[in-house]
């Protein structure tokens, strides 16, 4: 045999004529597959590499081999392929196994006519498994798609059923790969919660709701048809329970939200437990609730002018032992203890005419909200001025000036507009 | 921070616009679609030498603005202690050292509508006027004015600019 292998393979198969068919199952075999040879006088085994030229290989990582070793068994001859079995390495075994396409193989081949096709049939399934991974090793650095290697039809059968189940009107988006869900999950007191499901079709899925914590993963069920175990079902069901845990806190921010004029952030959302409420003249109050417990006593600061805070903190200080977490809400407590009311919320047509921050706006960017820095934060100590500014306007101004003496992080001028003292701390 | 406090002066500037040149004593409006340089004229105070005249001005903001002061050039000649006669370059303390955030566009114009009506003599860039109003010679001061204001600033006047303009 190796002798005949060093004289040239033409001459080495058409010494051994079984039949007519066999040897021209050989010549094509020689001509597509020249790396696998026969093994035995009769033509039932073969062994040799198969080499695949897909696109990137070269930048794959070293776990994609250039070649797949095949061994293939065809007991009734190269152009008969009853009862025939075709073995891959074990890197290969491997990359199919992660490609969900480990039982394909066998299904594949098993149409095959004769030994070519077969190993035709490998090459193909290999190299689009290849393809899936050059293409998704080069984009997990950037998004998550799996463009090629999709998963498996009863991936998708299950979601449509799970989606039928929870209702297609809750559904707000899917992508095309149906591998982003967003679902509208309502909880007992019928606020609508987004929910979005992220690579569902990845063993690594995520939830992400708009939600002080983290929502944990249900347990995966490993019989699941699901690359991961989980099934919408469940993890709409955990949503659920997490919402459900998480009422007593979504009252108390509702509480805030509708009863006050809350500066930051811009657009509340239950991810946040932090409210900073207008208190008027300049003042505002910063609470930062307890998410475990919402009842209780906040985290407060009061920010504004000095002159106008010292009272308030006054009686934030002294007050804070009538706190009532069951009789009366956070806000209503505040605003017993604070002895006064908050603003209300201004309303859509306030907004539009800006009449709901005007007279707030900093002294002399003109803006109330700027990126990056926040509402006005500090305003003019002397009362008929109380002019707002936001810190590092007022820092910026004042710095400038050759008159301003700066004292460590202070800097000591006068206010822009009525020339009284002025300082403001970096 | 710039981009608010702009939007905010000029609707300030079109809201004194809307009350028209006579009440508000000055017009100002952006130059095209540029968000730094704008164009208008000043109304001559009346019971001054300016009374009646309409003086062009150019403002142009510096990068820095609010944090320092916009520049402002008169582009119809001015015979006036604190106006360069050639430049349109104006003297005003709060356009300089006195400049706060506090000021705004409109109330620089009227800064400039008071300087019209009350010159300062004893910082000009304007010599001939500065002195005649030094020697105390108020009546040679007011007769040259008007003369300028007559040539250049009245509406039927021929239509002749400053420096800067060309």
């Amino acid at each position: 045999m190796q002798g005949a292998l060093t004289d040239g393979r033409l001459h080495n198969t058409s010494a051994i004529p079984d039949t007519l068919q066999a040897s021209a199952v050989v010549h094509r075999l020689v001509a597509r597959f020249p790396h696998v040879l026969p093994q035995n006088r009769s033509l039932t085994e073969y062994r040799g590499w198969i080499a695949l030229h897909t696109a990137g290989v070269t930048q794959a990582s070293e776990c994609l081999t250039a070649e797949v070793v095949v061994q293939v068994r065809c007991p009734c001859g190269p152009a008969d392929m009853q009862g025939a079995d075709v073995q891959v390495d074990a890197h290969t075994r491997a990359l199919l196994e992660q490609c969900a396409l480990g039982d394909v193989l066998p299904a594949r081949t098993a149409y095959a006519t004769d030994l070519v096709e077969m190993l035709e049939q490998v090459s193909d399934l290999v190299e689009r498994c290849r393809a899936g991974r050059v293409a998704n090793v080069a984009a997990s650095a950037t998004s998550p798609s799996w463009t090629r290697a999709l998963p498996r039809p009863e991936y998708y059968k299950r979601l449509l059923h799970d989606l039928e189940r929870i209702g297609w009107e809750h559904v707000v988006r899917i992508d095309d790969a149906f591998a982003e869900l967003e679902l509208q999950v309502p909880d007992a007191a019928g606020r609508q919660h987004l929910v979005i499901l992220r690579d569902w079709h990845t063993p690594a899925p995520s939830i992400h709701a708009s939600l002080p914590a983290h929502v944990p993963l249900p347990e995966p069920d490993r019989s699941s048809v699901q690359p991961h175990g989980i099934s919408l079902m469940q993890a709409v069901a955990q949503v659920r329970a997490v919402l459900g845990a998480y009422q007593p806190l979504f009252q108390v921010l509702d509480d805030v939200d509708q009863h006050s004029c809350v500066l930051e952030p811009e657009r509340p959302t239950y991810a946040t437990c932090i409210r900073r409420i207008a208190l008027g003249r300049h003042c505002s109050l910063y609470i930062e609730v307890d998410p475990h417990n919402p009842r209780s006593v906040p985290v407060c600061r009061l920010l504004g002018g000095e002159r106008d805070t010292a009272a308030l903190q006054e009686r934030l200080n002294g007050g804070l032992h009538q706190w009532d977490a069951v009789g009366r809400t956070p806000r209503q407590n505040l605003e017993a203890i604070l002895e006064c009311s908050f603003p209300p919320a201004p309303t859509a047509a306030d907004r539009l005419h800006g009449s709901s921050t005007e007279g707030d706006e900093c002294g002399i960017c003109y803006s109330y909200r700027m990126e990056g820095v926040g509402v006005p934060d500090m305003a003019c100590d002397y009362a008929p001025c109380a002019r707002p500014y936001h810190r590092s306007c007022l820092w910026e101004w004042l710095q400038a000036l050759p008159e301003t003496r700066q004292s460590f992080q202070v800097c000591f001028g006068v206010c822009p507009y009525c020339s009284r003292p002025i300082r403001v701390r970096r | 921070m710039q981009t608010k406090r702009l939007l905010h002066e000029r609707k300030e500037l079109a809201q004194e616009a809307a009350k028209g040149a006579a009440a508000s004593g000055f017009i100002l409006e952006p130059e095209g679609d540029s968000m730094s340089r704008f164009r208008g004229y000043l109304c001559g105070p009346p019971d001054t030498p300016f009374a009646g005249g309409r003086f062009r001005v150019l403002v142009t903001l510096p990068p820095a603005y609010p944090m320092s002061p916009p520049e402002v050039r008169f582009r119809t000649p001015v015979f006036h202690p604190n106006v360069h006669f050639r430049t349109g370059e104006v003297c005003l303390d709060v356009l300089k050292a006195a400049w706060s955030p506090a000021w705004s566009l409109a109330s620089c114009m009227r800064a400039l509508l008071v300087l019209l009506a009350c010159p300062e003599p004893s910082s000009p860039l304007n010599c001939d006027a500065g002195n005649l109003l030094r020697c105390g010679d108020e009546r040679g001061y007011r007769s040259m004015a008007r003369m300028y204001v007559r040539r250049y600033a009245l509406p039927d006047a021929k239509d002749e600019t400053t420096e800067a303009d060309r």
